[in-house]
């Protein structure tokens, strides 16, 4: 069994030796370009190409419709590119099967919605469990590392609460344990605080701050141009195109943690 | 590339864990829906149940009557006129191989009579046999009280009343020696019987001795032979039967088999039985187009659900099995609680009649495995919707 205290770190880090941090790059799009069919059709993502290396944390900004979603979907397997190559945690996602597009998510990544999308009758520690249960973990490893997982979040008070009972703060904190528990590769959340007034918002923030300072790798989208100012990277779409990056030496406007 | 990427196996005990949510999520639809099923079951079982329970009812009767009772009648007809068995028929029946008891019954054109002052027209429908001393062996009969003819009182005015009889006339007990009126005469009543099943025309009969009979001027010709066969040799009895009561008219001789009537009763099942059954049919079949349309409305309330486990790494058929599962548990629990209902049922009812009760373990397992067939296919369509459903599509529902 794992040492369920290794929870919010990434998995692989000890494993591969030499490598400091930030050189591991866990998601890394090439030109990247998503249509919707139509009529009419519509170009969500237009030749967009990006990496995140290990222990990054990015924003993702831009306006409504300028394609965030759709370029977490596809960075967290949920869809695949029109064109353009995905590979994740290593994996060249064109070549893998939805079974082992499945595994991969399963295995490597964890999601955090605007919804919070938690099963209402089941208690905190339940959801957060759920989220081990198509990596096959056994019921009682589950438990065990649901409840560090909540500690983790600061919700070791609520842990037998249903869903239903939490307040957004608090259903949103038991999103990020469900998504954290299985120690994925990388965390993407898709407006976790567009739900949450701002004291909330800000809360769940510098709980992601806190994460990544365990080397959890999280690439988050918000609309709050203040909170994104925040983040060590800032990554800004328009109309399906990268048009800022600070991570991107080219870019010359900011550099990956100088502002950590 | 790194190493090969496997979904998971769940197994079974997560596989429930994943179904049970939708179940517990929405009780009182999950009860309403599994009531049709519930409903269907318990009717079949119910009525496999009473049935089988009467007809078990019917064949330990037959049995305690026995199947092996002949009954030996001049055979009346156009161009016979007025047959008779000869006086002698009873004596050589009893010579056939496999005959194990023969009695007679002479009937009479006397009637009974609570006393001699009852004018002669009041029948009451109640005749006057005259019988052999065998005959309750013979015919299983039993006495309610007192005793039967027998050897010692045969020559005396001693009769026997049937139930029928007995109840017309007014005797309920033997106490105060009653005494009846046949052919002018007064005769003791010595025994009461109970109901004669196999020969319900003794019921509203006096039975006297022959002997007695005999000085009342009545012939002796018998109009009833009952004879008892080896059960295992009924068929050459009967087929030696009509040659042998009566050598020279043996075309004049009727034999006939009173419980085959009882027999086809209990091997018939009722059209009234079939009817539940399908009736019963019916309902399970209502029962699973309720168990799919609530899994179709499931599946569309539960899109994010859908969407968000496959998020966590759920495959297409990991969401199909849950959702069959659950659609299965639907119908467990209403196949489980309508063989319960059944089973109650029958057994009330059954203690109601004083039956046996007997509920056939096919009607049970067949109860249980219908549910099962039912649950999964209701839950299939719904299943594969659940399970087509991409991920982004199930995500972008709320
Ligand atoms: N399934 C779809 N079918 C057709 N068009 C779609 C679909 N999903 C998204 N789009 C379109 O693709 C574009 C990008 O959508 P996307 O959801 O990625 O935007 P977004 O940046 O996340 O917006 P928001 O900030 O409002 O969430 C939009 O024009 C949208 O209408
Ligand atoms: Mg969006």
């Amino acid at each position: 069994m794992r040492d369920p205290s290794a929870i919010g770190q990434v998995a692989d880090t000890e494993q591969v030796t030499g490598v400091i941090r930030g050189d591991k790059v866990v998601a890394d799009l090439e030109n990247v370009v998503k249509d919707y069919p139509g009529p009419p059709q519509v170009r969500a993502l237009d030749h967009a190409s990006l990496r995140i290396s290990q222990g990054e944390l990015a924003a993702i900004v831009g306006p409504s419709g300028s394609g965030k979603t759709t370029l977490l979907q596809i960075m967290g397997t949920l869809d695949r590119p029109s064109s353009g190559r995905v590979e994740i945690a290593g994996y060249d996602v064109q070549s893998l099967s939805d079974r082992e597009l499945s595994a991969l998510r399963a295995q490597q990544i964890g999601f955090v919605f605007q919804q919070f999308f938690l099963l209402e009758r089941e208690s905190a520690l339940e959801n957060v469990a759920n989220g081990l249960i198509y990596r096959g973990t056994n019921t009682d490893e589950r438990r065990e590392l649901a409840v560090h997982a909540l500690e983790r979040v600061g919700l070791s008070d609520r842990l037998h609460h249903r869903a239903a009972q939490l307040s957004g703060g608090e259903r949103q904190r038991v999103a990020v344990a469900r998504a954290l528990v299985g120690r994925p590769a990388i965390v993407l959340a898709d407006e976790p605080t567009g739900n949450l007034d701002t004291r909330r918002a800000n809360e769940i923030i510098e709980l992601l701050e806190d994460l990544n300072r365990d080397n959890v790798t999280i690439v988050v989208i918000t609309h709050s141009q203040e909170l994104a100012d925040r983040l060590p990277r800032l990554i800004r779409i328009r109309d399906g195109r990268i048009v800022e990056d600070s991570g991107r030496p080219s870019s010359a406007a900011r550099q990956p943690h100088d502002r950590a | 590339m790194p190493e090969r990427l496997v979904p998971s196996r769940l197994s079974a005990r997560n596989i429930l864990r994943t179904a049970v949510v939708g179940v517990n999520t929405r009780r009182n639809r999950s009860i309403m829906s599994a009531l049709g099923i519930a409903i269907g079951i318990a009717a079949i079982v119910g009525v496999l149940g009473l049935s089988n329970s009467s007809r078990s009812n019917l064949i330990s009767q037959l049995n305690a009557l026995g199947t092996n009772l002949i009954q030996v009648q001049p055979q009346s007809g156009i161009g016979v006129g007025n047959a008779q068995l000869p006086a002698t028929a009873a004596g050589m029946i009893a010579r056939i191989p496999h005959v194990e008891g023969v009695s007679q019954e002479i009937a009479t054109s006397t009637n009974v009579y609570r006393s001699s002052y009852v004018p002669s027209e009041y029948t009451a429908g109640l005749s006057v046999a005259a019988v052999d001393t065998n005959l309750l062996t013979t015919l299983h009969g039993s006495i309610a009280q007192g005793h039967f003819l027998n050897a010692a009182n045969i020559k005396y005015p001693v009769a026997v009343l049937g139930a029928t009889a007995a109840r017309a006339l007014g005797i309920v007990s033997l106490g105060d020696n009653p005494t009846v009126s046949i052919g002018g005469q007064s005769f003791t009543v010595v025994g009461i019987l109970k109901t004669f099943p196999l020969s319900p025309n003794l019921d509203s009969a006096a039975l006297i001795g022959i002997p007695a009979a005999a000085m009342l001027g009545v012939a002796d010709t018998p109009s009833t032979i009952d004879v008892r066969a080896d059960p295992n040799n009924i068929d050459s009895v009967l087929a030696a039967l009509a040659a042998t009561a009566n050598p020279e008219n043996p075309d004049q001789v009727a034999a006939t088999r009173p419980t085959a009537q009882l027999e086809a009763k209990a091997a018939a099942t009722s059209t009234f039985t079939e009817l539940l059954l399908g009736l019963g049919a019916v309902a399970l079949l209502v029962g699973g187009v309720g168990i799919a349309n609530i899994m179709v409305i499931t599946v569309l309330e539960r899109r994010s659900e859908i969407g968000l486990r496959r998020a966590l790494g759920a495959t297409r058929r990991h969401i199909m099995v849950q959702f069959i599962t659950e659609s299965l548990i639907l119908a467990t629990l209403g196949g489980v609680s309508g063989v319960l209902l059944g089973v109650i049922a029958t057994v009330a009812f059954a203690e109601s009649q004083s039956w046996g009760i007997i509920i056939p373990a096919e009607a049970i397992w067949g109860g249980l495995l219908a549910a099962l067939l039912i649950g999964g296919l209701a839950g299939l369509y719904p299943a594969m919707r659940a399970a087509r459903l991409s991920p982004t599509e199930a995500l972008r529902s709320t």
